[in-house]
């Protein structure tokens, strides 16, 4: 681990909140200009967050609370671990715990509003798995690191060199982020045909922590794209900049799709962009090595 | 140094004591301390060798030829009478052609004695513990199940005794297959497991049963043929009979023998084109899939193909075994996505484990074999759960259909929280397979061959799909639709036996769970480094990341559970749109009407359709098999 590492980690711990609930308020502020509208302050997330836990918690099961928790815990673990310097390929996995908890929650509840929701929540996850693992071998033939320090310090264009991954790794992100097209678990608006889908069970605290949840997620996401951009320090703020307004822009003018089309279309961008990316590493190996 | 012996010997005789033992509960009795003294002498022959592994002992068995002739034979005209009696051309010719290659096979055997008998090394040691301990707790659980079985099932012959001697016996013959070193003794146990397996899959006698019994025997007699034609081949050539022997007498001397055998290895761990035997055993009752699935039979093909890493290293052999062996990973774990059927996921499961262990075999660096140790170990321990989970989960729900496992935890609140247990060892991070799995991914990435992006590519795809079906199955168990409803309705048929050895193979998970950096350190590295001159072990941080992982994925759930417990509060139902519903969500409509809601999960099967994965799976697989052969002979 290198010395600046646990120091990013704690960072990430103590102002992830603040960065996730700017990048929520920011999104919800430009979604509402290039929808004509004059939209909420930017700091609204922060106040809806205090409005959720100021609610009394009213769980619909036993079993709610514990899981929605440990997805909590599990979420804010695996940016921890990112940013501490701990093999992205193993943490990856982590990540994948987290989202099964919260489906796991939202299954629990017997709802059927609930249950399709978590029913696409997995479908979605099936949907981005592949690409997010060849995102890491992508970096792991940049770098030959799996780590956060290394892949960022590695002093070559990445984007350059990972073009197609990073289109996967942009498709992952909406998937992940639930943005138009792809919010069909749950979406940040209350008007889809399951209601709130994945969290139509959740109220007040619990749905307060799978917020906070999302947003250190979107963190530690936003971290990967940056490490696309880490060589330049104009492009390490520009990068992640430019990718948050496409994908704010995506979410807009896209219409939600059926699982299916979700499913085949982020696999066959992983095949097409994310393997066809890594096929000229393979082929030039041998000159490298 | 006779203790091997008696190990093997053990069950045997217990199985032909249960045989003559007419009264029930005498035979149970007799059973249940057959299983304890031979996971006893497992036990003690590990403590016994430990200091001195790898261990070789060199006996003069007299008679060794005649011996073996007279078993393969009477085995062969077992096989041609069944045959016959049924009508089975295809069988009758494959028993005929055994018995001439068993026949003629001493021409070129004879007078070679094998230098080494036995062989014990750490492997070995993994696989006489998984035996001893998960087959004799596959044992005590048949003799709860096959009461229960035999009293819900009155249609089936009453053939208990004969059920409890063939397991006994297929316990010995897995011992006597891990432990010989001497090729042909191997075979010998090689075709007792093919007999054993033949029998117990035909136990119900129906239609369907004698079809896939034949299936499998079909397919596992051709296994065999091709083992015995390799142990000849390379008598012949090298004038070795010896296992250990296979790396010393050259590339182009071994390369047609071990093609032979690998072969062998992929029917027996029912890899493509061969997984239809594995997929037709399911008929059986449960305790014969757990034993197939976990203990034996596929566990004996891929020792078989670990044990042959060292040749396949780097030859045009092993990497078709590789490619099977990631073929048969993601077509398993693909339709695995949509069925719905429990031991037929439970069966696909395997399939695909099993394919990911061919991979690591047939590419066989020294981490991979490390992978392929410790997927054997998880995967064993957790399907001999879940397969003795899920059958004693059928007698109270009258069903193996994953959807009518919904809310499991409040009907089955014992099994279910098993089942879980079972689940989350095969898949969820940062358990055993999944420790395994992240490990073999690893070293695909690490490797510059054209071979890894395509291994790097479908284990991403498969593991997806994998995390799709079991979360899809862990949600329909903790499903509570009626939280204040009572606990443990569909339980009273559970029995003690059968709850006894299903919560020792849980703890046993979770130990193992737990203990793996240990068991890495102290049993995997020095394995490596006899076999292969160089140690794997994991990176230190990766380690305490992993264990940090398991302890608050076990600890964090179970602890905000007991506080949610405590503090009962009120607790408001499910959204349902706004309407008013009773207890089990039941909706109160207009004029009186209630209706119950229903759900149903999604299987994807535009997607993931079976038979058309199959076919195509199959088709594919037996181009390599073919590729294989055309390599070796060219």
């Amino acid at each position: 681990m290198k010395g600046y590492e646990l120091y990013l980690a704690i960072a990430y711990l103590v102002l992830g909140p603040f960065v996730g609930g700017l990048i929520d308020g920011v999104s919800r502020k430009v979604t509402a200009r290039l929808q004509g509208r004059v939209g909420p302050p930017i700091i609204q997330p922060f106040y809806d967050l205090r409005k959720l836990f100021s609610r009394k918690l009213d769980p619909v099961n036993s079993l709610q609370m514990p899981l929605v928790v440990s997805h909590f815990i599990f979420a804010v673990a695996t940016g921890f671990l990112i940013f501490e310097g701990s093999d992205i390929l193993l943490i990856i996995f982590v990540l994948t715990l987290a989202a099964i908890f919260l489906v796991l929650a939202a299954y629990s509840t017997g709802s059927p509003f609930s249950a399709i929701g978590a029913d696409r929540e997995l479908i979605m996850m099936t949907a981005y798995e592949p690409m997010v693992i060849l995102t890491l071998v992508g970096f792991f033939k940049v770098a030959g690191s799996f780590h956060f320090g290394d892949i960022a310090a590695v002093g070559k264009p990445t984007i350059l060199l990972l073009p197609g991954i990073f289109l996967g790794l942009v498709f992952v992100l909406i998937m992940k982020l639930r943005k138009s097209p792809f919010d069909i678990s749950t979406s940040h608006h209350a008007h889809q045909e399951l209601v709130k889908g994945l969290t139509a069970d959740l109220g007040g605290p619990a749905l307060g922590l799978v917020e906070l949840a999302d947003w250190y997620e979107s963190v530690y996401l936003y971290g990967l794209v940056f490490l696309f951009f880490s060589w330049n320090p104009i492009a390490a703020v520009l990068g992640p900049l430019a990718t948050y307004f496409i994908i704010i822009l995506i979410d807009n003018v896209t219409a939600r799709v059926k699982w299916e089309l979700a499913l085949t279309s982020a696999w066959i961008v992983a095949i097409v962009a994310g393997v066809g990316n890594l096929i000229p590493f393979y082929l030039i190996a041998r000159v490298v090595h | 140094m006779t203790l091997p012996i008696i190990l093997t010997a053990t069950p045997c005789v217990f199985g032909l004591i249960a045989l003559v033992i007419r009264d029930y509960r005498l035979r149970r009795a007799v059973v249940t301390i057959a299983a304890l003294i031979q996971a006893a002498l497992a036990v003690l022959l590990t403590i016994q060798v430990w200091p001195s592994l790898p261990l070789r002992i060199t006996m003069q068995i007299p008679h060794l030829d005649q011996f073996l002739l007279g078993g393969e034979l009477v085995l062969a005209a077992y096989f041609a009478i069944r045959a016959v009696r049924t009508k089975r051309l295809l069988t009758l010719l494959l028993a005929i052609a055994q018995v001439v290659v068993a026949l003629v096979g001493p021409t070129w055997t004879s007078g070679i004695e094998a230098q080494t008998t036995i062989v014990i090394d750490q492997l070995t040691i993994l696989m006489v513990l998984v035996i001893g301990i998960v087959g004799g707790l596959i044992v005590i659980y048949a003799t709860g199940y096959m009461h229960t079985f035999q009293e819900e099932h009155p249609e089936v012959r009453d053939r208990r005794r004969t059920f409890s001697f063939v397991f006994l016996v297929f316990l010995g013959g897995m011992y006597g297959l891990v432990l010989a070193n001497d090729l042909r003794i191997m075979l010998f146990f090689w075709e007792i497991t093919t007999w054993a397996s033949f029998v117990l899959i035909g136990y119900n006698e129906d239609k369907v049963s004698q079809k896939n019994a034949f299936l499998a025997l079909n397919l596992n007699i051709l296994g065999g043929l091709a083992f015995a034609i390799g142990i000849i081949v390379l008598a012949a050539t090298a004038g070795t009979v010896d296992m250990d022997k296979l790396g010393t007498v050259g590339a182009a001397v071994a390369a047609i023998p071990v093609a032979c055998m690998a072969l062998a290895g992929l029917v027996k761990a029912a890899q493509l084109p061969f997984t239809p035997w594995l997929l037709g055993a399911m008929v059986a009752p449960t305790p014969v899939s757990a034993l197939l699935h976990s203990s034996t039979m596929v566990k004996a093909g891929v020792f078989l193909l670990i044990r042959l890493a060292p040749v396949l290293v780097g030859t045009p052999t092993g990497l078709v075994v590789a490619l099977i062996g990631i073929l048969t990973f993601i077509v398993g774990a693909f339709i695995a996505v949509s069925r719905r059927n429990a031991k037929r996921i439970l069966a696909l499961s395997t399939v695909s484990n099993l394919g990911l262990i061919v991979v690591c075999a047939g590419i066989g660096t020294p981490q991979l074999i490390w992978a392929a140790f410790f997927l054997i170990l998880f995967h064993a321990v957790a399907k001999a759960l879940l397969f003795m989970a899920v059958g004693s989960s059928s007698f109270g729900t009258g069903s193996l259909d994953i959807e009518d496992m919904g809310g499991l935890i409040v009907k089955q609140p014992r099994i279910a929280l098993l089942l879980v247990i079972g689940i989350a060892v095969m898949f969820v991070a940062p358990f055993g397979m999944l420790i395994s799995k992240w490990t073999a991914m690893e070293a695909f990435i690490n490797m510059t061959s054209w071979i890894s992006p395509v291994m790097v590519v479908l284990l991403a795809f498969g593991s997806a799909t994998t995390v799709l079906f079991w979360t899809k199955w862990l949600g329909l168990l903790i499903r509570l639709s009626d939280p204040a409803a009572p606990r443990g309705l569909l339980e009273d048929k559970y029995s003690g036996a059968e709850f006894l050895s299903q919560s020792s193979l849980a703890i046993l998970a979770i130990l193992a769970c737990v203990t793996f950096p240990f068991i890495s350190h102290y049993v995997v590295s020095p394995f490596l480094l006899s076999a292969y001159g160089q140690a794997f072990t994991l990176d230190q941080g990766n380690v305490v990341v992993t264990v940090l992982m398991v302890v608050m994925t076990v600890v964090i759930p179970w602890l905000l559970l007991t506080i949610s417990r405590r503090g009962t509060k009120r607790l408001s139902g499910a959204y349902m749109s706004g309407r008013p519903t009773e207890a089990g969500l039941v909706f109160k409509g207009t004029a009186g009407v209630k209706k119950a809601v229903e759900l149903r999960s999604y299987y994807l099967v535009k997607y993931f359709d079976e038979p058309w994965l199959l076919r195509w799976g199959i088709f594919l697989s037996i181009i390599l098999t073919i590729t294989m052969f055309g390599t070796v002979l060219i």
